[in-house]
């Protein structure tokens, strides 16, 4: 893959991956976005290690998920300030995350990997297959966090008194 | 009907990103970056360091003469044609069949 085909794969996914890390983020855009152009670089670097055994898609949201993860550990290793500082930036952009805050509100209620599950699945259309691809999970595994995703979220939804219009 | 809840919820909930710079931002950062290696196709090489080391072998060892001796032997079935037992021709075809798997195999692998 050349470059410019590289850049012809970043203008089709860049908003389905963008919008997967934002929800991951649970609506921070500024981190998203530097998530996402730090796995768009990745990919670029590596781009010889492509193998094509899966779609170009696919391999593109397995390396942003990597760096969600590795971005998630960091932060959680440097607590107490770093924490505080992304509370800051988080409440700056609570105006931007209001429309959303059922979602996030719902997606509070799953563990991580329900999370990701749910969000490949219902959000960003992923088969089961291409999920078990992203985070490396067997695909009976995935149905088991799909499946406890669902009853969480459709428990909280419930509890709020959702209604579909 | 919980399945479809959930579905119609978070379908409701999808946002459409507009791109607020965000490829030309990525773009000038890969304008930075040294281009990336192509992969390097070492299969002819590979291919043609085993054929070598094949074609050696099969000369030392003598195998010309086998052939040659495989080849009469195999003669001979065509001309007993009507000896043909069951149990040799279902080793034929299946001698047949694993060469098409083996070539199938290499050829895909070759494009790749």
């Amino acid at each position: 893959m050349n470059r410019k085909e590289f850049e012809h794969q970043v203008q089709i996914n860049q908003e389905p991956l963008r919008r997967f890390l934002r929800n991951l983020c649970r609506g921070d855009a500024a981190l998203a976005d530097d998530i996402a152009q730090e796995a768009f670089i990745k990919a670029f670097l590596h781009l010889e290690t492509f193998g094509g055994r899966s779609s170009f898609s696919t391999w593109l949201f397995r390396i942003a998920y990597n760096c969600f993860c590795d971005n998630k550990k960091a932060a959680e290793r440097y607590s107490p300030v770093e924490v505080e500082s992304l509370m800051v930036i988080a409440s700056e952009k609570a105006d931007q995350a209001f429309d959303n805050q059922a979602l996030y509100l719902a997606l509070d209620k799953l563990s991580a990997k329900e999370r990701t599950a749910i969000l490949l699945f219902y959000m960003e259309e992923k088969s089961l297959k291409e999920i078990a691809g992203i985070t490396r999970m067997p695909i009976n595994t995935v149905k088991a966090h799909l499946s406890r995703g669902r009853l969480h979220v459709s428990e909280h939804l419930k509890s709020i008194g959702y209604e579909r219009g | 009907m919980k399945e479809d809840d959930v579905k119609a919820f978070l379908s409701s909930h999808k946002e459409m990103l507009p791109d607020d710079g965000f490829n030309a931002r990525l773009f000038n950062t890969l304008d930075c970056l040294p281009q990336p290696r192509s992969a390097k196709n070492r299969s002819p090489l590979i291919v043609g360091v085993f054929t070598s080391i094949g074609f050696l072998l099969f000369v030392l060892l003598g195998g010309y003469s086998v052939l040659l001796n495989g080849l009469s032997t195999m003669s001979q079935i065509f001309i007993n044609i009507h000896a043909i037992t069951p149990d040799i021709l279902t080793t034929c075809i299946m001698l047949a069949l694993a060469f098409v798997a083996l070539i199938r195999f290499a050829a895909r692998s070759y494009h790749r």
